[in-house]
This record gives structure tokens, sequence and C-alpha cells, in this order.
């Protein structure tokens, strides 16, 4: 296969339509495309003929030029292809169906999120045919087998089981029908999101629309592509304030936006109505002078970057090496006792909630504490996931918004989370003596299966105490345990 | 007459006064506060006079290529300047009284005297009998407009160098005339003096006439004007003025010397903001504007600024809508500006402009397409007698949005409205070519540039396509 490439011209471009779809047979010097400058019209023929299978840049795209815009094979390597196809033993039936693999044990489903080919296109084994979007990150998919694509079945934005066909690979069309491959709709079947641009032949027809007046809802430019960018669903709304109820960018201002579940939203959803349903949930509140640990902090950052969370983490490591309990979890009629102090740090990305994991806890300084933390947090924004499924305990923090305090959902198969809200300025009262100073509540959600309440207050009271007395225990180039 | 109001406006501009009537229309008791005349610089010192004296102007033009139109004058066609004055004169006197029986209507208080503020709320009035009154307002509208610039260190006479305050006034005609600034005070009183028999040389700092136009627009006009005989030196400084007995003597940045009797400096607009007590309120200026959000709230609650003074657009219909936005906002209806604001340049041929220029387009990197029109291709144009100017439209390349339209040509103040409209609804150039267009009308020619920027328009030669190979 050959990249055709666009010409050099002086001003960035925009593709005003394709004259040519994958599948066409292309005579040399016939137009491909037509792009507008600022001021001219110019159109692209191929330098070859042969026949196109690729477009690798859609309409309305404006670029610099000199760039691949698709891919071609030339009249004689096409011929020349057949000839050896033909020798080469046909599968049976010369259906190959291409599958959705599974990428990752937990993974069940996967969502397209872009189809790299287009049906009609040559593809060859390892090449990234599609990308899927799971739970965790988009993955890049490679064919399996060299072969045409000859039909898509799930198309993008779709979603479909492990091991289900994605698309076909055969010599005919005529034979995926014989295979009884119908596309399916993506995920539910309803409400789809209309492709932008389809492959219909009417989509390349002139201009100028031939009846602007009628129809439906009439959407103006600046609103189409805004409710584009945040996802609002078009259809919410029955009309705008622009005249005949056209509806204008400033209309879309409170309006409903419907967006289909991300991958890790809908992990996220099942994991946590899963622990709500199943785990008997019961929560613990302590509120504690969180002067010391501040002072702590503060103290140590002069030497290297540290929060207060940090120092909260340092001391719930102490207290899960004292409890085993809360580093246990329930296994039918067994309870697993982890050795390693595994803690997961909530960390909230821009599609949701993740669970990096901060491995060891227990055998760490203060000042690694703070540095894995970091890290391993940084490294979740970028959407790597460290260690995950490896926590045995959950800290999760809010306090950096003012929240005072809440309370936590169990992240399964864990037996408890800590809810830690701001550390705020209050009023203390000590032997009868009142004094301002800060304070902080830390809620803990234990599995009722696992713990009872009389360990649960063992911890937070343990918890409290390291952290009201933190130079007492913490040494912060030193390992506490 | 109690001196509590809800409403107190310091400027009768068309800022100021439309506040002041839409205040009264929404039940507010509103005073209106004016030093000089009714109606600000557009009705005394700016639209309305220049658009008098162009008018005579303009008739005195056509009138040289009547023969054109198959009409002929016999004798001498004179321009009687005294009598284009006081036809000026009496229009803006209609105009005034015109707008104080509005005012009395709307049951307005027009206070005569000079304001300034004494606190938040506080207004010190000094009559124009010279007694001092205060005046405490709930809400307080800013409108107190702009003057011409001056370029400090040049002559100090004003009968010699003038701005136009002066010039639309003149009592007489100077036989050559130097203007300074080749904006749309300079642009159009070069155009209104040239046909009355002035000689006139415009100077142009910047590389182009009209610089905030599109490029396309300033130098089509600079062309039309040098074939009329107006001399245009864009791109050129004045590096020194001085009076001498035979006139003024300007020596421009390329040496050469010009000479004139009077000179017309048209450098722009000042904010005329001073000794307005606004510090005694917390308000401060930047640059001589008193800034402004969109709802024309200062940074002092209950206390906004509309027009020339607040420096978003120095416009008399920009002034006129931010007037009822900041009178809604004063009387609890909340309101933000907004829509495309057209600009006008009365020369003839007239240009009207809304939207994105090329320029502006290029600087904010948006892909744009521009579709053209020239105006010589409508029957109405060719029948009328005025076959010059084009429509320019331009189109997002991505999305088909319509992004902005200028146009040089008969009526084009006029015909711009339209596409003020069809701007502020968003639509498309598909969308506008779709529109029916009376015929045979100049506008016509938006239309056509819209399908020009479709490659289809029906009244031109089809546009040379270019061929490019794409290579393996």
């Amino acid at each position: 296969m050959l990249t055709l490439n666009s010409p050099p011209w002086d001003r960035p471009a925009t593709i005003r339509r394709w004259l040519k779809k994958p599948g066409d047979r292309l005579v040399e010097g016939e137009v491909l495309f037509e792009a507008e400058t600022e001021d001219a019209l110019i159109e692209v023929v191929a330098a070859k003929a042969g026949v196109l299978r690729e477009i690798l840049v859609p309409e309305k795209t404006t670029f610099a030029g000199n760039l691949p815009v698709a891919r071609m094979d030339l009249t004689g390597d096409n011929s020349q292809k057949s000839k050896t196809e033909a020798k080469r033993p046909v599968p049976s039936g010369g259906v190959i169906p291409v599958l959705m693999p599974q990428a990752g044990q937990s993974m069940e489903e996967g969502t397209i999120v872009k189809w790299r080919v287009t049906e009609g296109a040559r593809i060859k084994k390892g090449q990234p045919i599609f990308d899927i979007e799971t739970d965790k990150a988009v993955v890049e998919i490679e064919a399996t087998h060299d072969g045409r694509l000859a039909r898509i079945v799930v198309p993008e934005g779709g979603s479909v089981a492990v091991k289900k066909p994605v698309a076909y690979l055969a010599e005919y069309d005529a034979e995926v029908d014989a295979y009884g491959a119908t596309p399916i709709p993506s995920d539910g079947g309803e409400t789809d999101p209309a492709p932008e641009r389809s492959s219909d032949p009417t989509a390349f027809s002139p201009s100028i629309p031939t009846s602007p007046m009628g129809g439906r809802n009439k959407i103006s430019p600046a609103a189409r592509r805004l409710a584009e960018e945040r996802g609002i669903d078009l259809n919410c709304l029955e009309s705008g304030n622009g005249p005949g109820g056209r509806i204008l960018s400033t209309d879309l201002v409170g309006a409903p936006s419907r967006k289909k579940l991300t991958r890790m939203r809908k992990a996220i959803a099942s994991a946590l109505q899963g622990s709500k349903q199943t785990i008997p949930h019961f929560y613990v509140r302590m509120t504690l002078d969180a002067g010391p640990a501040m002072a702590f902090y503060k103290e140590q950052k002069r030497q290297f970057p540290c929060s207060i969370n940090d120092v909260v983490t340092a001391a719930c490591a102490r207290c899960l090496a004292d409890f085993p309990a809360f580093r246990s979890r329930l296994e039918k009629d067994e309870i697993i006792e982890s050795p390693r102090v595994n803690i997961g740090i909530a960390v909230s990305v821009e599609e949701g909630l993740v669970v990096p994991v901060l491995l060891d806890a227990g055998r760490l300084t203060l000042a690694e504490i703070a540095a894995q933390t970091r890290r391993v947090v940084d490294e979740a924004r970028k959407g790597r996931l460290e260690g995950a499924g490896k926590a045995v305990f959950t800290i999760t923090n809010l306090g950096m918004f003012g929240v005072e305090e809440f309370a936590a959902i169990i992240n399964p198969p864990e037996a408890a989370i800590l809810a830690v809200g701001a550390a705020r300025e209050s009023v203390l009262v000590k032997d009868g003596v009142i004094r301002a100073g800060r304070v902080m509540t830390v809620t803990l959600s234990c599995d009722h299966r696992v713990i009872d309440g009389y360990l649960a207050a063992m911890f937070l009271a343990r918890l409290k105490e390291r952290l009201e007395k933190p130079e007492d225990w913490l040494h912060p180039g030193r390992i506490n345990h | 007459m109690s001196d509590h109001f809800d409403l107190v406006i310091i400027g009768a501009g068309p800022g100021g006064y439309v506040a002041a009537l839409h205040g009264a229309q929404l039940g507010g008791k509103v005073a209106l506060i004016e030093k000089s005349h009714l109606g600000g610089a557009c009705l005394n010192y700016g639209c309305i006079p220049s658009k008098a004296l162009l008018a005579s102007a303009e008739l005195m033009h056509q009138l040289r290529s009547s023969g054109d139109l198959g009409v002929e004058v016999f004798g001498e066609v004179k321009a009687d300047w005294e009598k284009i004055q006081s036809r000026k004169d009496r229009i803006i006197a209609g105009q005034r009284s015109g707008l104080n029986s509005l005012l009395l209507g709307r049951k307005v208080s027009v206070l005569k005297g000079v304001a300034s503020l004494n606190g938040p709320g506080k207004i010190q009035l000094r009559c124009e009998d010279g007694s001092m009154r205060e005046i405490l307002a709930a809400y307080v509208i800013v409108a107190v407009g702009s003057s011409p610039a001056r370029v400090p260190g040049w002559p100090a006479d004003a009968d010699r160098v003038c701005t136009s305050d002066e010039a639309l006034h003149w009592r007489t005609l100077p036989r050559k005339l130097l203007v300074v600034g080749g904006g749309v005070i300079g642009c159009e009183l070069a155009c209104a003096f040239h046909p009355l028999g002035v000689q006139v040389t415009i100077v142009e700092m910047l590389p182009r006439l009209l610089p905030q136009m599109d490029g396309q627009i300033s130098t089509t006009l600079e062309k039309i004007f040098a074939a009329r005989g107006i001399r245009c030196l864009p791109g050129t400084r004045i590096e020194t003025m001085q009076l001498t007995d035979r006139g003024v003597v300007a020596t421009l940045s390329g040496g050469e010397t010009v000479e004139s009797d009077r000179v017309l400096v048209a450098t722009g607009r000042r904010p005329a903001t001073d000794n307005l007590g606004l510090e005694s309120a917390g308000l401060a200026l930047d640059r001589g504007f008193l800034r402004v959000n969109y709802k024309m709230e200062t940074p002092v609650a209950r206390h906004y600024c509309i027009g020339d003074a607040n420096g978003r657009c120095l416009l008399a219909h920009a002034a006129s809508a931010q007037g009822t936005v900041a009178a809604e906002n004063a009387l609890g209806h909340a309101r933000t500006m907004e829509g495309p604001v057209p600009s006008c340049v009365y020369t003839f041929p007239e240009i009207g402009s809304v939207g994105m220029t090329t320029e502006e387009a290029r600087a904010v990197g948006v892909p744009f397409f521009a579709g053209t029109f020239p105006l010589r291709f409508l029957g109405k144009s060719q029948a009328a007698g005025h076959a010059e100017g084009f429509v320019k439209v331009l189109k997002h390349r991505e999305t088909g949005q319509l992004l902005g339209v200028h146009m040089l040509g008969h009526n084009a103040t006029e015909c711009i409205a339209v596409a003020g409209a069809m701007l502020h609804q968003q639509v498309s150039v598909e969308e506008v070519a779709g529109v029916i267009f009376a015929h045979p009308t100049m506008s016509e020619g938006i239309k056509e540039a819209c399908e020009d920027a479709l490659h289809a328009a029906i009244h031109a030669p089809p546009r040379k396509i270019q061929r490019m190979a794409a290579t393996v």
C-alpha cells in the first residue's frame, strides 16, 4: 500500500470534500478531493492510477499541506496481489471474524473508540486496526490476520463483549452476508449519537442545500460545534431562541448534556454498587487535634515536599501493621490476611476516580511515602495506574476542598476505607480550658463481616494518638516499624 | 422637584438619552444631565452634521457625471457653503427639539449643567446660572462620551489647525485642506469637502486608510479617492507642523512639505472623563476610559458606564445598545451586551462592515475562506449608475459559519443591516445563500458573495480552480 501526500500548499488549507471514497478506482489526473485556502479553490488530483484504500484526513479538516492524506494501491500492485491470493488456499467460507480482545483479566466488554481502517481496506497482520477503551486505558488493537476488511459490525462508540466479532475479513461482501454477520447497534441500540460523517454517497453532493428552510430543528454552526465540544445532545433541545426556533450557541447554556458512560465510569459504577450492596458497612467517626500533625509536616516540608495527607498515610501504615483485620479480606468462608501494607490513595481524574497503590507503605519512611505518593498520583493522572487491585486499605481525602467529614464506600476486596476531612480551625477544649486550634475529622468505613465496632474504635483511637503526637513515633528519615 | 432619582445619567448623547428613555419606559424616575446640547457628539458634532454635509457633497459629485445618466445641467453648478451650513443647522435643531419632546413625553427630568460625583450615588450639579445642587441617585450611568484628540506640540490656532468639532461648523471653506488621519472621520470629511472644490490631501500614519476595516476595502477606497483627485498618503507621518503667513506648512516623513490653508486633525477621539470626581466614588480610569463588564457595570456597585467613555466601541449605535443594557441592569432586568456591532463609513461609495475582517481572522488563526462579488455584475448597480465596489464575506472553512461581511458600494451602510442580523443569528453561508433577496437591489451582492464562498455565485464567472497533484 502506498501513501498519498497532499501537495505542499503555502498556507493552511481545509479539505472541502472528497470526491473518491475507499475502494474507488483512481484514474491518473482525476480529482481526489477539493481543498480551500483563504481565497482559492484547489482540486487535488491523483498522480498515479490505482485504488483508493483509506482516507486519512477527513473532510472539514485544516492542515498545512504536505501531509499523508490517503492510502492507495497502484493498479499494477493490486492485480499482482490478487494473483498471489488466488493461489493461497481460501479459509473455509473465506470469512474471518475480527474479535474484541480481552485486554486485561477483568475486562468483560470493550468499547471501540476509533477505527483506524475503513471498510474495504486491505489490512496486514500486526497493523493497528482499531482502538478500544477499557476501564483503565485506550488500547490499540492490531490485526491478527491479513485480508480485506469487508465489514465493520461494531461502529465507533459501540461496545461488545470480549471474544465477540467486531468486523469480518473476506474477499467478497456476499461471503459475509452468507456468514450471517449483521451490524450491531452501539450499546443498547438506542440514542446512538449518529456518526456525523456517513459514507453515504449523498454526503458528497453539492454543498448548496436544496431546502434550507424545511426539516428538523435548525442549529447554528457555532451551536453545533459547542454541542460537540461539551457533549450536549441537541435532540434534548426542542428549539432555540433564533428565528424559527433556530438553536444558537447562547441556547446551550444550561442545556442538559447526555454522554455515554465511559469504561471508567462503568467500572466505578459496578464496583461501588457491588460494594454497597454486598458489604455490610458501618461507620466510626473521630475528631482529633490536627495541630501537632500540621506543625510536624510543616517542619518536615523544609527538607522535602510533604503534605498532611502523607502524615496521615504514615500513621495509617503503622496502625494497619498493628491491626491485621484491617489488612484482611473475606473470600467465601475464609479470611485472607495480607502481610503487606499496601495502601490505596483515591485520586480524582478527569473521567472519574482511580486508586493507585503505595506498595509496602509499612516499609517506607515519611520522605519515601511523600515522594512515592506524589509519583503514583501523577502517573495515575496520566493514565498509568500502579499496583491496581493490590491495596488492602484505601485513604480518601477531601480536606483540600474544605470538606469537614464524609463517609466513603469500601473499595472491594478491601475491608475498610478512611475518609479524611479538612484540618479546620476550631475551638479545642482540654482539661476544661478552651483554646483555638485545628481539628480534623476522620471517618472509618468497615466491613462488618471482618471487623467489629470494638476493633474499629481501637484502630481510630490508635490513629488519633499517633496523629496527635507524631514526634513520638514518626522520624522522617527512618522506617518506623 | 425632589432631588432623589432612581437613575441619573450624566451625558445626553446617543448612549445617555437612550438609557434615559428606556429607564423611563421601565418605570424608573430618571434624570438626564447635559452640560451642552441634547444629542451629544453624534447629533451636534458627528454623525448627523457630517451626513448633512455629505448629502450636499454627494449631489455635487453626482452632478459632475449627470451627463452619463442623460441629464444635462446648463450653467454653473455652485455649492453655497453658507446654505449647506444653515441646512445642517436646521436639521440639528429639529433633531434636538424632537429629542427634547421624547424626553418630556417620558417624563425624564433633563437637568442642564456640569455634573461631578461627590461620593457614590451623589452628584454635584453646577447649573447654568452658577448655582449648585446636590442630586442623589440609586443608580448612576456615566455617559460622558469623548472629544477629538489634539496633537500636543502642534499650533493651538483652532481656526487653522482644527478637529472635526470645528470643521463641521466652518463658516467658510478652505481652498487647500490637509487631513491628518485616514480613519473614518478623516475619510468622510475628505470625501465631503472635495466635491465642494477643496483640494484635499489625507496623511495616515498606518500603511492604509481605514486601518480597522478589511484591507481590501481600504485599498479599493484609496484607489477610488486617488482617481477622484483626493491625494492619499498612507504610511506617512507628520514630522513638523508650522503656521506661516501663507497658511499651515507640514513636513512629512518622506521630507516633502505640504502647504494648506487649514489642517483637520482626525487622529482619534479621547474619552471626556476629566473633572468628573469619579475617584470620590472609588472609580478609577484606565488610560482615560472607565472600564466596564458586559453588563456595563463599573467595579463600583450601582455605577455604570456606557458609550465612548468606556472604550469598548466608539460608535453611536454601540452606545445606544449599551445604554439599554445599563438601564435594564440598573432597574433590575439582567441584560448583557451581545451580538456583532456593524460599522459604517459614509464616504461615497459607502462602506458597511460587520464581523471579522480578513486581518482579524488571520490574527486569530480561524480557517476562513473569502467569497467576493463585484457589484458591477448586479443589474441594480448598473441601472443606478453606481457600479463600483464589491462585497466580501468570510466563511469558516470547517463549519461553514458566516464570520464577517464587508461591503464597499452604493447603499452599503443600509445593506449591512441584513448581514448584522444574520451574524447575530450565527448562520452559515449556505443559509444566506438560501435566503431570497429582492431583485434588483444592491443587497443581492451579499447573497452572491456567500454563494461565491460556496464556489457557486450565479452572476459571476466560475472561479479559477488551481490544480495540484497528490504525490505517492
